[in-house]
Parts: structure tokens; sequence; C-alpha cells
């Protein structure tokens, strides 16, 4: 059975235009003008149970939108959806006892309690026998290293100690599907690294199917084989992630270090074919469609007519890819940043 | 329902006692609070009952009973008070409400095992010191009989019950208004006139008396502190109980069916 499964998703809001000024400000009290937001405006995609799934997309792309009506928070406005079986909304007070959901700037812990207070709770709420959690704990403690606060006040935890505790916490029921909206944000290389082994064994160990939102690339390169990329309410792409690099690998990049400054009508005559940007006297970025020779015959000819120090070929970060998927699809329209 | 279905919202309650607890040292302020406020009105009644010859009576309350009635008032609310509609207004502006969903219990339940909470703890803590203070201070009565006091003590319970659900009810008004300031602070003057905290119903206007026979709110004031002076003979105690108790399932039906018709129109703020 698929465990998530979305057909044309739409969900659109009313918002409120305030006019400008006193003027506008008196206008607006006797007559509103309001707008129509289309958030998430036709989204098709189905998950495999056991998937880890990486959605991406700008600010205001609808991921949080659409994340809040999988996980059963906000009514689609129209479009298909069925999640383990369920439909999110409807039935929300049973499907939200098979989901794991992490929001990385809130938390479901109860501020003023300590840890184990606020799980001891939750054991509660999904009927866990308190044998049952306490093996569950036991299980997550030491990967999560959680003895060091379990007897801390949530308000009194760094962000790394509480999100690793927020992330125990939507484990403890042993959820089949673990929604995560932007699980690493605010926390050090370190921390981030712990938390996306740690999702990574959840994963292998109990099946967990992890659909995650995150504005870290990093986060999808360590953890996803699958990439959902969003914009403007519209998924842009579906696929693997190494499919969506493709994408941006027709072109060629090189930095090249001279030894010193080159004149520029020598670099035209490297060819036409060749774009330089300039980023210091001697550092030049020089970007070229790619095809067999293409790499080859530059570096031929650049070392052979200029006093190179040094070459390093950047991989295209994700980042980049992603800003291609869009100025492709969207030309008409500018990237939110 | 089995005990099964209420192991969550019985876990609610204890964790709204501890997370009350951790805040305990607000309530030794409110002690002062709310003995500024009972000398305040007894010396206000003080002053109007000046006109009257010695224990004559205004409404049928001497100004030893209307003392006892002001007191007894503000103790009961040192019980029933909670901030449930400024808890949902915050869920709201904050974007908690989001996590607040996201757990697989019904959010009129979780609030009103909150208020329960909060108020165990006030049960325990709160009250007990206002009492002592009040009644060390000033020339209060015992309750009439011991069946009116127990059912002053009852009738709390429901007083917070009917309280609880109006704040849940205004809190609600958030999904649609988003700010509800305004409306917060309307709620909480009609409430101290209306439920009876300043002045017995039975000072107000005739047609205003009538209109509150016909609201929820004289029953969380007026009707705890008539109980414990002895208005309603003891064998018919039964009656206001059951009118009160009537208005918690009323308004706790209400207040089901806003939501089913209100959550649909949540916004959760924040990304």
């Amino acid at each position: 059975m698929t465990a998530v499964d979305v057909r044309d998703l739409r969900k659109t809001f009313r918002r409120f235009r305030r006019r400008e000024g006193l003027g506008g400000a008196l206008k607006d009290l006797v007559h509103r003008r309001s707008e129509t937001i289309e958030a998430v405006n036709g989204i098709t995609f189905s998950i495999e149970p056991g998937e880890r799934v990486g959605y991406i997309g700008p600010n205001g792309a609808g991921k949080s939108t659409s994340v809040k009506m999988l996980t059963g928070i906000l009514t689609p406005t129209s479009g298909r959806m069925q999640v383990l079986g369920m439909e999110p909304f409807r039935d929300r007070r049973e499907y939200v006892q098979h989901i794991g959901v992490v929001f990385g700037q809130r938390t479901q812990l109860w501020w003023d309690l300590a840890v184990i207070e606020s799980f001891r709770l939750l054991g509660k709420m999904y009927r866990l026998e308190p044998g049952r959690l306490d093996e569950r704990l036991g299980e997550l403690r030491e990967i999560l290293e959680l003895d060091e606060f379990l007897h801390t006040p949530v308000r009194k935890l760094s962000l790394g100690q509480r999100m690793r505790a927020d992330l125990a916490a939507s484990l403890l029921h042993r959820p089949r599907l673990l929604f995560l909206d932007e699980p690493t944000i605010g926390l050090d290389l370190m921390a981030k690294d712990a938390i996306r082994s740690f999702l990574k064994q959840v994963n292998e160990r109990f099946g967990t199917t992890i659909l995650l939102t995150t504005h870290d690339l990093r986060d999808i390169e360590a953890l996803t084989e699958r990439v959902l990329v969003i914009d403007h309410g519209q998924l842009l792409f579906d696929g693997a992630l190494d499919l969506l690099r493709g994408q941006a690998d027709q072109e060629s990049v090189a930095v090249l270090d001279f030894l010193e400054p080159p004149e520029p009508e020598a670099l035209r005559g490297v060819g036409d074919w060749v774009r330089w940007t300039r980023l210091s006297s001697t550092r030049f970025e020089a970007r070229f469609s790619k095809s067999d020779r293409s790499l080859a015959r530059f570096l031929g000819k650049v070392v052979a007519d200029f006093a190179v120090a040094d070459v390093s070929l950047p991989e295209p970060s994700i980042e980049e890819v992603i800003r291609k998927i869009y100025q492709e699809r969207r030309p008409e329209r500018e990237v939110m940043a | 329902m089995t005990a099964t279905a209420f192991a969550p919202y019985a876990a609610f309650v204890r964790a709204a006692f501890l997370k009350t607890l951790a805040y305990r040292l607000r309530y030794y302020t409110g002690v002062v609070t709310y003995l500024i406020y009972v000398t305040t009105y007894y010396f206000l009644w003080k002053a109007l009952y000046a006109w009257k010859e010695p224990g004559e009576s205004m409404q049928g309350f001497d100004l030893e009973s209307m003392a006892t009635y002001i007191a007894v008032g503000w103790m009961a609310r040192s019980f029933y008070f909670n901030n449930v509609d400024r808890d949902i207004a915050d869920l709201i502006r904050e974007g908690d409400v989001a996590m607040t969903l996201a757990r697989p219990v019904s959010f009129h339940g979780m609030m009103i095992a909150d208020a329960f909470g909060a108020s165990l703890f006030r049960l325990l803590c709160f009250t007990p010191p206002v009492a002592i203070v009040l009644f060390l201070l000033f020339p209060l009565k015992a309750p009439a009989t011991g069946w009116a006091g127990l059912a002053f003590f009852v009738s709390c319970f429901l007083s917070l019950l009917i309280f609880a659900h109006v704040n849940l009810l205004v809190g609600m008004m958030a999904f649609r208004l988003h700010s509800i300031q305004g409306i917060m602070r309307a709620k909480h003057y009609l409430l101290e006139l209306l439920s009876g905290l300043l002045m017995p119903v039975t000072f107000f206007p005739g047609w205003l008396e009538n209109l509150s026979r016909w609201l929820p709110f004289q029953d969380i004031a007026y009707l705890p502190a008539s109980l414990y002076l002895g208005r309603f003979p003891d064998a018919q105690l039964w009656q206001p109980l059951l009118r009160q108790s009537l208005w918690v399932l009323g308004l706790g039906l209400l207040a089901a069916w806003i939501w089913s018709r209100e959550s649909r129109r949540l916004t959760v703020h924040g990304g």
C-alpha cells in the first residue's frame, strides 16, 4: 500500500489587502479588499512505505502549507489526499496516532515540565502501556543522548538538546510516517550531523517513511534518495537526487587562479564558447556547456596560454540546481528569496 | 466512553497541575490582589449600608450577608478562574496550534482538562490562603447549613466548567478573527457583572435580571454564593445544581458544534 497518495491537492487562502497610509486605513474600515492566495496549486505525488523524501522550495513556496495538510492540521480546498489509507483532516484523531510530527521552530513538549514528564504525558496520550514507554525510551536514550537532560525543564534546554528531545517525542509511539519541517534549523554542524544520522537509523531500523522539508541542502544530500521541488504552489521536480543534480550538469564550471592578472583580451581569445566572470584580479570563473571534449579542450588551451597557479572544478550545489529549475520553468517570475 | 478513553485527559489534568506549580510564586501576589478587591467592595457596600438601619437589608441582603456574598464570590473565583481564551488566542497567534492538533486528542477535551488541572492546583495552593485571610479580616458567615456548604462546593466545580466553556467559545473566535484582545477584555468586564461577582443579580434593573435568568453567566458566581448563604432550602438544593449542570452540557455541545464548523477555517501562522 502506498504511504502517501496526493492527487491535485489545492489550498487557497483569502487575505485582506491593507491600503497604505491613513486614507487607505480609513477606506479599509468601510470596505476591505481581499485577494485569493493559491498557496498550494494542484500537487500530485505519491510516496511508498520506507522512502526518505526531501521536500524543498524557497520560502513561501507552499511547503509548510502542504505539510500542514498532510498532517491533518489544515483542510485542503480541493483534491484527494490518502495517507496511510486515511484522510488526514477528517480522521485526524485516529490518523495522528500513526504519524510523528517535528516542526523545527516549535516544540511539542511542555515548556515548563521536565522532559521525562512530557514523554510520560505523550505516552498516556498515545495510550502506550508504561512498560512499552520505558522500552521505547530505552531504545532512544542512547542514540539521542537523552540522559543528560531527561530531568531538565524544556525551557532550559539548548536548541540541539530540545531538537533531540522533540525527535524522541515524535517517535515514542513508533509512527509509520514521520514529517519533519526544518528539523536542523539553527543547529550547529555537529548537532546537524547527529540528527541526520539518527533519522537515517530510524528509517533503516523501523522502516519509518520520512518526509522532510528543509532549507539546508546538506540535509537532503545526507538523508534523502528522492526530492520533490515545489515553487509557487506547484511541483517542479519529482525524482532521484542524482537526476536533479544531472539537470545542472549541462554546464561545466572551472575556477582558475592565475599567477598574474590576465589580459581580458587574452581571456576572450580562449574561445567565444567560454563565459568568464572576474572573482578577483587573478581569480576567474569560466562556464561553458558540457560536451565530451569541452573540458579537455578548455584546460589544454588555458594551461598553454597562461601561467595558471591553480584550477578547481566545483560540483554544482543543489541550491544552484534548484535555482536553474526555477528559472527554466518560470522565466517570467522572479525567484523569491 | 471507557476509562481508557479518559486516560489522556487525566494526563492533561496532571500536566496542567505541574505546569501551574512551576509558577506558584505568582499566586502569592494573587492573594494580595484578591484581598484588595474584597476590601474595596466591602467598604463600598459598607458605605451604602450606612444609609440603612443596623441589620436592615437590601434585596434580601444585610451588610453581613453582603460581605459574605462578596468574599465567598472571590474565594470561588480563586478556584474556578482560568485563561482558556487567552491560551487559545496565543496558540493561534504563535502558530503553536499546529502542535496541539498533531496530538491524538480532542482540542475541546484538552482545553477543558487544562483548565481543570490548573484549578485543582488553585484549590490546593491558592484558595486556602485567600479564604484564611478573608475570614480573619472580615466578619463573614459560615455556610448556612452543612448541605448548603456541600452544594456550594459542588457548584464551584460546575462554575469552573461553565467559566472554562465560555472562555473556550471566546477563544475559538480567534480562528476567524485572529486577534481577540478587545473581545477578551469586553468579556472580562461583562462576566464580572453578569456572573454576579460585583453584586447579586437581584440588584440588577428588572430587565437585566430577567435576561440573566436565560443566560449561563449568573450560575458562575451568583449561584454558588447564594447556595452558601442558604438562599435555597436544603430540600431544593438539587434544582439549581441540575440547572447548572444543564448549562455545562449545553455549552459543551455548543462548543463541540462550533469546533466542528470553525476548525476548518483555521490558519496556522508562521513557517
